[in-house]
């Protein structure tokens, strides 16, 4: 009698631990544990504090796009088309600003209404003309991407201004403007998500959009607006980026889109929406960018560094998203 | 609710056809070759692999699983095709049926995760793209490029009767739909892409019902590696992925709704042909290379957004009448 109570309290134990936040912050925590230790035995260098700050200044790149990832994927879409606002962010930011502090400001402005204003379409395509958001804002995302091509004529070029220098690789009291920036971004996200009225409406049009429409709360203008703010992080992490790397490329932000959904999935983000933490998503793309960097610096063949995070990230499913069976 | 998704659908594929129709009518008009069999056969062998591709998405999504690896498979069939040939040095059919069994297993390899493990489809294959891609490039990195079969490309370019072969991959692939589609399973994979929970309820096995339809996805991944085989007369890993995300443009144009359960593979083959012919179109006619692409994608998203905004306006003037 008193076992099966025990075994009961235990089950419930469990359950109750499935169900909190800590469960699903625990896979990105012991991923990263566990590639620090696998990686640190490899190459001792990784588990240095320089290279732990340049990791994590990397990963705020990530995070700042994973924002606009994340906020989509509470409310049950996702977002395709994080790489060319990245590129657009990294190369017009680069080319407008013409050099200076005043420039940076002015093609921010310019970029950032384009971009405001291409997030609005993709917004109004989905929720307008009821389009998946899968093909819109991949339909969209070409759009801009062959049009930057077109415009820079597939050489992106102008100089970059010194603050973007700056707020890439300076530090501030021998702590990175980007770690900073990253702490900044997480903390304000988690006020947003938590306290604000729109992020707890973020979660009820996720869990069920009727009922939340029912609720009062404003879905559609909410749901537009998330895919304008989609658009503006990703071009804001471009502004990053360009700053942290020192030049253009045209292909220097491919893989971002998937990082990205990765890195939200990692961190206990429900693809289906209506559940998750914005803290999960900055573990989960630290750990993503920490993967990356161990496989590069393994000198893998890019093949092999691909079926391996591919591989890890099919694990992780595995272990955390599986869903209910249909018989219960 | 039903109904009304079905209209939505087949109107959709209807304005396929008729945008397919006022294409040929621009270019009939514009391009003097236009009615020239070389032309068309050009059309076909170049874009068999990406109608190919928008099949296998296609049917997966009508059982209600999004599939976005259906590139990188067609790719990494291509590649096993092309390293059995060059580096193993075996005689070319067992090279086609090494790389046509590569594309069921995977295929099969992707229901068993979706089913059995009851991971999400959408980011489950995109693991799984990763997976194939990264196989891909391990038997063949990108900056290599290995022997073509000219037996496999020779095929491909062959006529018959003035018809390219590369429709007739085509033609066969719509005909095992037609044959499935006719079965019982077919009906029942539209019941079970609508509303899994329900199918499931009326007795459905759900779970065979998908992983039909994934490993009948294997066979056209299968096929369009094949294709690719053909047309690219060489090993490249990295050319399928990319196809994936104009296959899920034309699969959607073509009448498939993102939602499952309802559209059909003669649409999605129609929405791909069309997508294949707009952009030939487009560089027929638009001189300025740096603005071919960006014309073609602006086409493309029109094309996607017109069925619905028609939709929209029908539906919000019947409204204002009521």
């Amino acid at each position: 009698m008193s076992e099966s109570r025990q075994r009961s309290a235990r089950t419930e134990w469990i359950q109750r631990f499935k169900q909190s936040e800590a469960y699903y912050l625990a896979a990105p925590v012991i991923g990263i544990l566990a590639l620090f230790l696998l990686g640190g035995a490899y190459a001792p260098s990784i588990l240095t504090l320089p290279s732990i700050i340049s990791l994590l200044s990397m990963a705020a790149i990530l995070l700042c796009a994973c924002m606009g990832q994340e906020m989509v994927m509470l409310i049950g879409g996702i977002d395709l088309s994080i790489t060319p606002f990245l590129v657009l962010g990294a190369a017009w930011g680069g080319a407008l600003s013409g050099g200076t502090t005043l420039g940076v400001l002015r093609s921010l402005l310019i970029v950032g209404s384009l971009s405001a204003v291409l997030g609005f379409i993709s917004g109004i395509t989905i929720v307008g003309l009821r389009i998946p958001a899968m093909v819109a804002t991949l339909s969209v995302g070409r759009l801009v991407s062959s049009t930057y091509l077109a415009v820079t004529g597939g050489k992106p070029s102008g100089n970059l201004a010194p603050i973007l220098k700056t707020i890439g690789t300076g530090s501030l009291f021998g702590i990175r403007y980007l770690l900073l920036i990253a702490i900044f971004l997480t903390v304000a996200m988690y006020f947003v998500l938590n306290k604000t009225r729109f992020g707890k409406s973020l979660f009820l049009i996720g869990t069920n959009l009727n009922a939340a429409e029912l609720a009062g709360v404003k879905v559609a203008r909410i749901r537009v607006l998330v895919y304008v703010a989609a658009a503006l992080c990703s071009m804001l992490s471009g502004y990053l980026m360009v700053g942290f790397v020192g030049s253009i490329q045209n292909d220097m932000a491919a893989q971002y889109t998937m990082y990205s959904i990765a890195a939200v999935v990692v961190g206990g983000t429900s693809i289906t929406g209506g559940r998750g933490t914005f803290t999960g998503s900055a573990l989960g793309a630290v750990f993503i960018i920490l993967l990356s960097n161990i496989l590069s610096i393994v000198e893998m063949a890019e093949g092999y560094k691909m079926f391996i995070q591919g591989a890890v990230l099919m694990t992780i499913l595995v272990l955390y998203s599986r869903e209910k069976k249909l018989k219960q | 609710m039903k109904k009304k998704s079905f209209r939505i659908q087949e109107g959709s594929a209807l304005i396929a056809l008729f945008l397919l129709i006022a294409c040929i009518i621009v270019g009939g008009c514009s391009i003097d070759y236009f009615f020239a069999s070389r032309y068309w056969i050009n059309i076909f062998k170049n874009y068999t692999p990406v109608i190919l591709i928008t099949l296998s998405f296609a049917i997966a999504q009508i059982g209600g699983a999004c599939d976005i690896s259906v590139g990188a498979v067609a790719s990494l069939v291509n590649v096993v095709i092309i390293f059995g040939f060059a580096e193993m040095g075996l005689p070319p059919w067992v090279c086609i049926i090494m790389g046509v069994t590569t594309g069921i297993v995977c295929g099969m390899l992707k229901g068993l995760i979706v089913t059995k493990l009851r991971l999400n489809a959408l980011i489950s294959t995109f693991a799984f793209s990763w997976l194939a891609q990264g196989l891909a490039m391990i038997l063949i990195p990108n900056s290599e490029k290995f022997n073509a079969i000219m037996f496999v490309t020779k095929f491909y370019g062959k006529r018959i009767g003035g018809i390219p072969m590369s429709a007739f991959f085509v033609v066969f692939g719509l005909l095992i739909w037609f044959v499935y589609s006719n079965t019982r399973n077919g009906m029942q994979l539209y019941a079970v892409g609508q509303d899994k929970r329900r199918a499931y309820f009326t007795g459905i096995d759900c779970d065979k019902q998908q992983m039909i339809a994934f490993t009948l996805g294997g066979v056209y991944s299968a096929l369009a590696g094949v294709a690719l085989t053909g047309l690219l007369a060489s090993g490249q890993s990295t050319y399928g992925d990319p196809l994936t995300t104009q296959a899920i443009a034309s699969s959607a144009i073509g009448g498939v709704s993102l939602l499952g359960g309802s559209g059909n593979l003669f649409g999605a083959a129609l929405g791909a042909l069309l997508v294949g012919l707009m952009s030939q179109l487009v560089l027929g006619l638009v001189k300025t290379a740096s603005m071919q692409p960006i014309v073609t994608h602006g086409m493309v998203l029109m094309c996607i957004v017109l069925p619905s905004a028609i939709q929209t306006i029908i539906r919000y003037r019947r409204k204002s009448y009521e």
